[in-house]
């Protein structure tokens, strides 16, 4: 692989794959970096890159928190002085926080499908091998964690113009 | 990006929550840089492997074709030491010698006989004094002829 191509990987995807690991382990930048590196050593590179990176910073996200359960204190002095999980908002017309908040109150099948989708470009097809099940499970997963999302955030139902018959 | 959810509520939302970038704490650089490394690593390896076996082969080529050799091994043997003599009693000979120095210095001595030493040493007590052999069974006697026929003090 050479390097402009992972440069650009990095680009796209470094930002939603840290969002993606940070749902397990205290420490996604370390998940996401080995990931790559990882990618870099391997001799075949995988078909489908994007969905690679996903599978192996879910696995290694899990592993971390694995280990991380045993400092659980510490984790909680931590997550208090967390890095914000987005960007502050401009014209979004959500709160970053309260998005974050939100997000992190679903369950976690379905915020793990809601991040893969919506930040990761993965298909539900790609999202099924990462996860594991089938793609109609996975849009389920999506469209219930989007339903209770609309509900925390309290979206405003858009402008529905009806014509006149 | 917007999901297959023909939703307009859902849709709406899910362009909302797009637009929010995620916050990454990735270092491009020292990505980068990581993975330079993992990369020259990994070509190391299988070099390292090529040149070790290619060195291995060879020397077993080398020493498979290589021509038979005598081995010439000097071996260095010690002469075993000379066996010793056997230690003779001092004492009784220092007695013969005294006595044979007495024999030759006193006035009324014979004159040295060649013959005297195998003699005495071959005659036994007995018969000097004229008995027939083993006739003394007196332990005393006995202990004394033993005495004067080896030297030996009482």
């Amino acid at each position: 692989m050479g390097p402009e191509l992972l440069g650009r990987l990095i680009e796209r995807h470094a930002a939603a794959l840290v969002l993606y690991a940070r749902q397990w382990c205290a420490a996604p930048e370390d998940v996401v970096q080995d990931a790559f590196v990882k990618l870099v050593g391997q001799a075949v590179p995988p078909e489908h890159v994007v969905a690679w990176l996903y599978r192996v910073v879910r696995n290694a996200a899990l592993s971390a928190a694995r280990g991380d359960r045993r400092r659980r204190r510490h984790e909680t002095a931590v997550a208090a002085q967390a890095p914000a999980w987005f960007v502050a908002p401009d014209t979004t017309g959500l709160d970053a926080r309260e998005a974050a908040a939100a997000l992190q109150s679903l369950p976690p099948e379905e915020r793990e499908v809601i991040v893969a989708h919506l930040w990761g470009g993965l298909t539900f097809e790609q999202i099924a091998q990462v996860v594991g099940g089938s793609s109609s499970t996975a849009h389920r997963r999506y469209v219930a964690g989007l339903n209770a999302l609309r509900e925390r955030l309290k979206v405003p139902c858009p402008d529905r113009r009806t014509t006149p018959n | 990006m917007s999901g297959p959810t023909h939703d307009p509520e859902l849709t709406a939302l899910e362009d909302a929550l797009v637009r929010l970038a995620p916050a990454s704490g990735v270092n491009r650089d020292a990505l980068m840089f990581r993975a330079g490394q993992a990369s020259v690593r990994r070509r190391a390896w299988p070099i390292a492997a090529v040149a070790s076996t290619l060195t291995a082969a060879g020397l077993a080529a080398v020493l498979l074709l290589r021509p038979p050799t005598v081995l010439e091994r000097v071996v260095l043997v010690e002469p075993s030491p000379a066996p010793t003599a056997p230690q003779q009693d001092d004492s009784a000979a220092d007695y013969l010698r005294l006595r044979d120095r007495l024999e030759r210095e006193s006035d009324d001595a014979p004159p040295p006989n060649p013959a005297a030493p195998a003699l005495r040493r071959t005659i036994p007590l007995d018969a000097l004094l004229g008995l027939p052999p083993d006739a003394v069974t007196d332990p005393w006697i006995t202990s004394r002829k033993a005495s004067f026929q080896s030297g030996d003090p009482l």
